[in-house]
């Protein structure tokens, strides 16, 4: 068996991303990520929130999605911005997005494959 | 093309808590009272102390709520304890929180604030200055 070792990273290269959206907004920013920067590795969930978007809810609950995008710092910056900028969050109920520091990612590469028509 | 800003907010912590279904609100309206201005609450599944009630001491999953808050980290502290408490966090198996630190946040800040937070800049609020990509 061989072991191949890789150059160490320094610690903290890389960071998540990630962003409480009113509920339908998180696919069309996953959508054009990718389209527009390249950008593979946004994913999004849904969940309930309170006193961060305008979605429609139950009582004081409103339905939103949570979008999650890991890249690397030298990104972070730009898509940071593309995201508030494409999914509203400076606008009153558009959310919020933060930025936090990850240890390690793995990289993340779509199998080339024959489009779809 | 015109220049627009993005408002970032530093000095500011995500509140994690991961207890079982039906304790988030009670959770969240605690921390709400203590100062949060949001929260997000999804569902996920898990183990706990109730794995040990599956039949013939199997174990099933267990269906969890996970909470998310934002505040400053000048509340982290006291909000985290305030849930802590909530939750009765001290009790095995009711569940699990950390507090994660945070490089920057945006929201959408009213005018009003960001001017009160302009004049006296202690450093939780920083603006950058973006050029919108085209639609």
């Amino acid at each position: 068996m061989t072991i191949r070792r890789r150059a160490r990273r320094p610690a903290h290269t890389d960071k998540l991303i990630k962003g409480f959206l009113p509920k339908g907004r998180g696919v069309d920013v996953v959508r054009l990520l990718h389209t527009e920067l390249g950008i593979n590795t946004g994913n999004v969930s849904s969940a309930r929130g309170q006193g961060l978007t305008h979605s429609v809810g139950y009582g004081d609950w409103g339905e939103i999605d949570i979008l999650t995008v890991a890249v690397s710092s030298d990104r972070a910056d730009e898509v940071f911005a593309f995201i508030y900028d494409r999914a509203g969050v400076g606008v009153h109920g558009g959310g919020l997005l933060f930025q936090a520091p990850l240890v390690k990612v793995t990289p993340f590469v779509l199998p080339q494959m024959a489009e779809e028509t | 093309m015109s220049k627009r800003e993005v408002v970032v907010l530093t000095d500011v912590s995500l509140i994690t808590c991961v207890v079982q279904r039906g304790v988030a609100d009670k959770i969240v309206q605690v921390a709400y009272e203590t100062g949060a201005q949001g929260a997000t609450v999804h569902f996920a599944k898990g183990m706990g102390i109730r794995e040990r009630l599956g039949v013939f001491g199997v174990a099933v999953e267990v269906e969890k709520e996970v909470i998310n808050i934002v505040v400053s980290t000048d509340q982290v502290e006291r909000v985290f304890e305030r849930m802590y408490l909530a939750g009765e966090l001290d009790t095995p198996g009711m569940g699990i929180m950390y507090i994660t630190p945070l490089d920057k946040a945006a929201t959408y800040i009213p005018p009003e604030v960001l001017e009160k937070l302009s004049e006296h800049d202690h450093g939780h609020g920083t603006a950058t200055e973006f050029e919108p990509v085209k639609a």
